[in-house]
């Protein structure tokens, strides 16, 4: 069995929603050549290989989320947190940034469209399952800083206070029990939760059980020790007796006692045993709620803890690029949140027909990158629309075809002989179009004469259309 | 019929989209390239269906007759007979909606020029009775698909596929032999395979004198051959409502499936030589038990009578209003069956075991000595829990008709019956040679 999960399964495919596979393949290519030219256009060539794989993962994450193994669920919460959060980034930020970034997101949401058109995600309950996914990566983010900030604020307080400035014997003493009395209890807690001896093989679980046993009464010895010793030491007259039993190397006793390398071990430890307690008492109560919603959410809590490990190792240093990258890790989820909500908004009040979701992406993010377009390259402004118009065309097409049909006839020519029309009416509609657009500044100069073209278009068709 | 598809209702959203935004930030470029999407609608608008006129449909259906659960297979092709192109033609067949689609699809697409055949092929699992298939429906559409036409074609070459309980029985009076059965006898007599030689006597035929011995020593002896004799049986079919069950929709119910097999049986048998019966469980009639009776007799008139009984075995759970609850539902009344057994009878039961009375039956007339032969069909679906219970209850049923010194057959889906029955036998001849003695079972998986 293949750890990364394949697309290539019927759940992915989908049954009756995906279009035809020759028609999407006709989209994709005109697609492709739109992107690979915008890219030489903006001096980016590698523009389609930059933003394909973000596109494509991401809708392969959303893909996923149908799954019901853990592993696919993990997969699914990461890839499309990891990748669509930059989309998204792009996507919302990019009218801040001028007219060529706002081309670039118009052409990402229309291959992140064209691949939830293959994987078939993009109706209204794919689109549902994603909000959930980054709503669920989102909170578990935020849950892993409040954890890590608690990790490393006791390690402060456990480490670095302790082991800074010069104190004296009395004072290294009561400092040291002190920590040792935090780490014992931690240590007792993690013990406790540990299951060693269910771990051990059934021979020796006895002996393991008494070992168990010996250390948790070692570990409460010690804690309880640290408390007499740093009781009394508090209690008792500075530095009386402490300094009398060190004798004359009290100094030397105070410096390896509040010495890191002695804390650390210390604290290192009972830390280290805590942790190994506190994953053991996580796994145990996830494996006992086996439920869809406790996988779904371990998946997130998964997927999120390398987003919230980036944050932690970023946010100590503070400047311009530590706070940046904070900024655009947890703005990008909530940036992804907004977009996917709005998205699933539009689908549940059926703009467009539930399967026709994703084909109305690529047409959506095509006419964005048209309009933006418009300051960059006009030509592009024109071959923009006519993609979009064309894998409207295709894909709609393709979608009655394979509801009429179902998937098992081979209908392969019958889609590309409608893609051989829908191409040529395309190609003679930017023949025109681009005609037009050379002879306008000598017909007027201004907007005026093609808005009048537009509308006689317009009025032809609502004739014709009766 | 003619209909207009609505795909490019947002196709005048996006011009006035363009236009605006063409407007609001001065870009002219805009506004033209808003005719765009509007060239699209017009194309759309535009395009009309050619016409179905010129589409010539045939389909075939092969085996007509079939057996019931056999895959008939259905070709079906649409030429375009005209002298013009379509761009879009789209072909459903009629498939009887009593009929489950076993493999392929009876829908296809495709482009036609002048002279192409659109082929669609697929195969369906045949029930009993006569199923019409209704004419195709065919979808063409014009060169941009925004509007088509739908209609029926009339089909030339085969209409209905007729499913019948004796298909492929062997008729009785080209190898029947009427009064001698085949059924191999331990006594000596008439017959075809040498037995032994004794001592001649005056009263013997005298084709049966072995001449070479009497060439050899100089006396006469007589050859013996093992004697046929014709066998009583009854086939008793297992028609009660739990047996008809169904293992998908569209698939013949247990019942109809025994049926199948009992009338085959009685066929062969009846060509054989042997006096044949049938009784139909859960049928109600006048026999013992008050079910459905053929007393044994043997004869083309006793065929007739035996398959005009099976014919009438209900189908389905559904259309047999003149059953009652009570009859088809209940248990078994075998020994009221023992009691109308010819002596030396032997009873093939044909039922799926879906319940314990069948067992409890063999139970009893094994009881009594009678041979007993049950071929069961397999009309359980494994594919849930519950089906996989239910057909784990089912071999153990096997097994303890099987315990009572039956012979069991399992049959399962998909295998033909004549393959089941050769394996059967193979299976008993191998049992026979090597435990000679103990008492016949088994031949099932």
């Amino acid at each position: 069995m293949s750890v990364v999960p394949l697309l290539d399964s019927p759940s992915a495919v989908g049954d009756e929603g995906r279009p035809r596979a020759t028609s999407l393949a006709v989209v994709s290519a005109a697609l492709a050549a739109l992107v690979t030219a915008v890219g030489f256009r903006v001096g980016q060539p590698d523009l389609l290989l930059s933003l394909g794989p973000f596109a494509g993962l991401a809708a392969a994450g959303l893909a996923l989320l149908d799954r019901r193994r853990f592993v696919h669920q993990f997969f699914g919460h990461a890839l499309l947190t990891w990748f669509g959060m930059p989309l998204a980034s792009l996507i919302v930020l990019a009218p801040l940034l001028g007219p060529v970034p706002v081309t670039v997101a118009g052409l990402a949401i229309a291959l992140f469209g064209l691949t939830a058109t293959w994987s078939d995600t993009g109706d209204r309950e794919s689109l549902r399952r994603g909000l959930y996914a980054t709503g669920r990566v989102t909170v578990a983010t935020w849950l892993w800083l409040v954890a890590g900030l608690l990790a490393g604020g006791a390690a402060v307080l456990l480490v670095v206070l302790p082991t800074s400035g010069d104190p004296d014997l009395s004072s290294a003493v009561v400092v040291f029990c002190g920590v040792l009395v935090v780490s014992t209890a931690g240590a007792l807690v993690g013990l406790r939760w540990l299951p060693l001896r269910h771990l051990a093989a059934r021979p020796r679980r006895a002996r393991v059980a008494a070992t168990v046993r010996r250390l948790q009464l070692a570990t409460g010895a010690t804690m309880a020790a640290a408390v007499l010793v740093g009781g009394a030491t508090v209690v008792a007259p500075a530095g009386s007796w402490i300094s009398g039993a060190a004798g004359g190397w009290g100094a030397a006793v105070a410096t390896a006692l509040t010495s890191r390398v002695t804390v650390g071990v210390v604290v290192g430890l009972a830390g280290t045993v805590l942790l190994a307690g506190v994953l053991a008492r996580g796994a145990r109560f996830v494996a006992n709620r086996g439920d869809p919603t406790t996988r779904d959410r371990l998946a997130a809590g998964l997927a999120g803890f390398p987003l919230a490990v980036i944050v932690l190792v970023i946010l100590p240093f503070v400047g311009p690029f530590g706070l940046a990258v904070v900024a655009a890790v947890l703005g990008a989820q909530v940036l992804m949140l907004v977009l996917l909500s709005v998205t699933y908004v539009a689908a549940d009040l059926e703009v467009v027909p539930d399967r026709a979701g994703a084909p109305a992406m690529v047409a959506t993010g095509l006419l964005l990158a048209a309009i933006a377009a418009a300051r960059v390259s006009p030509p592009l402004t024109v071959v923009c629309v006519a993609v979009a118009c064309l894998s409207w065309d295709l894909s709609t097409f393709g979608l009655g075809v394979t509801a009429e049909l179902g998937h098992r006839p081979r209908t392969r020519r019958l889609v590309l002989v409608h893609g051989l029309i829908s191409v040529a009416v395309g190609t003679v509609t930017v023949l025109a179009v681009l005609a037009l657009e050379a002879l306008r500044p000598f017909v007027g100069g201004s907007a005026l004469p093609a808005f009048v073209v537009a509308a006689g278009a317009f009025l032809v068709v609502a004739t014709l259309r009766g | 019929m003619t209909r207009r598809e609505r795909r490019w209702r947002g196709a005048v959203a996006a011009s006035l989209l363009l236009a605006v935004a063409g407007l609001a930030t001065r870009a002219g470029v805009l506004v033209v390239v808003a005719a765009v999407p509007l060239c699209y609608l017009a194309a759309d608008a535009l395009s009309t269906p050619p016409g179905h006129e010129g589409l010539v449909a045939r389909r075939r259906v092969h085996p007509t007759p079939a057996a019931p659960e056999r895959a008939v297979r259905v070709t079906l092709e649409v030429e375009n007979g005209s002298d013009r192109t379509l761009s879009d033609v789209r072909v459903v067949d009629g498939v009887p909606e009593d009929l489950a689609v076993l493999e392929g699809s009876p829908r296809g697409g495709e482009a036609l020029a002048p002279g192409e055949t659109l082929t669609v092929r697929y195969a369906v699992v045949a029930r009993r009775g006569d199923h019409a298939f209704r004419p195709p429906q065919v979808r063409v559409r014009g060169v941009a698909g925004g509007v088509h036409e739908t209609t029926r074609l009339e089909t030339a070459g085969d209409a209905t596929l007729v499913c019948r309980l004796d298909a492929g029985a062997p008729p009785i009076d080209a190898h029947g032999d009427r009064r001698v059965g085949r059924l191999a006898a331990d006594a000596p007599g008439s017959g075809v395979v040498f037995h032994s030689v004794r001592e001649h006597r005056p009263d013997d035929p005298a084709d049966r004198i072995d001449w070479r011995h009497y060439a050899k020593r100089g006396e006469l002896a007589t050859t013996n051959y093992e004697r046929r004799v014709a066998a009583t049986i009854v086939l008793v079919v297992d028609a009660r409502r739990p047996n008809r069950a169904v293992v998908a929709p569209g698939h013949p119910t247990a019942v109809e499936v025994s049926a199948y097999a009992a009338t085959h049986a009685a066929a062969d048998l009846l060509a054989r030589g042997h006096d044949v019966g049938v009784a139909a469980l859960g049928v109600d009639g006048d026999g013992p038990g008050g079910v459905a009776w053929l007393p044994p007799a043997a004869g083309a008139a006793q065929r007739a009578r035996a398959l005009d009984i099976l014919a009438e075995l209900p189908g389905d759970g559904r259309g047999d209003g003149e059953q009652t609850a009570e009859s088809s539902s209940a248990g078994i009344d075998a020994r009221a069956l023992l009691g109308a057994l010819p002596p030396d009878a032997q009873v093939v039961l044909a039922s799926p075991l879906l319940d314990d009375p069948p067992v409890e039956a063999v139970e009893t007339w094994r009881a009594a000595d009678v041979p007993v032969t049950v071929l069961s069909p397999d009309a359980v679906a494994e594919n849930t829990v519950s089906g996989q219970h239910t057909q784990l209850r089912r071999r153990t049923r096997l097994a303890r008709v099987q315990s009572t010194g039956a012979r069991s057959v399992d049959w399962r889906r998909g295998t033909p019956l004549a393959v089941v029955l050769e394996a059967a036998d193979l299976v008993a001849a191998k049992s026979a040679a090597t435990s000679a003695g103990r008492p016949a079972g088994g031949g099932g998986r």
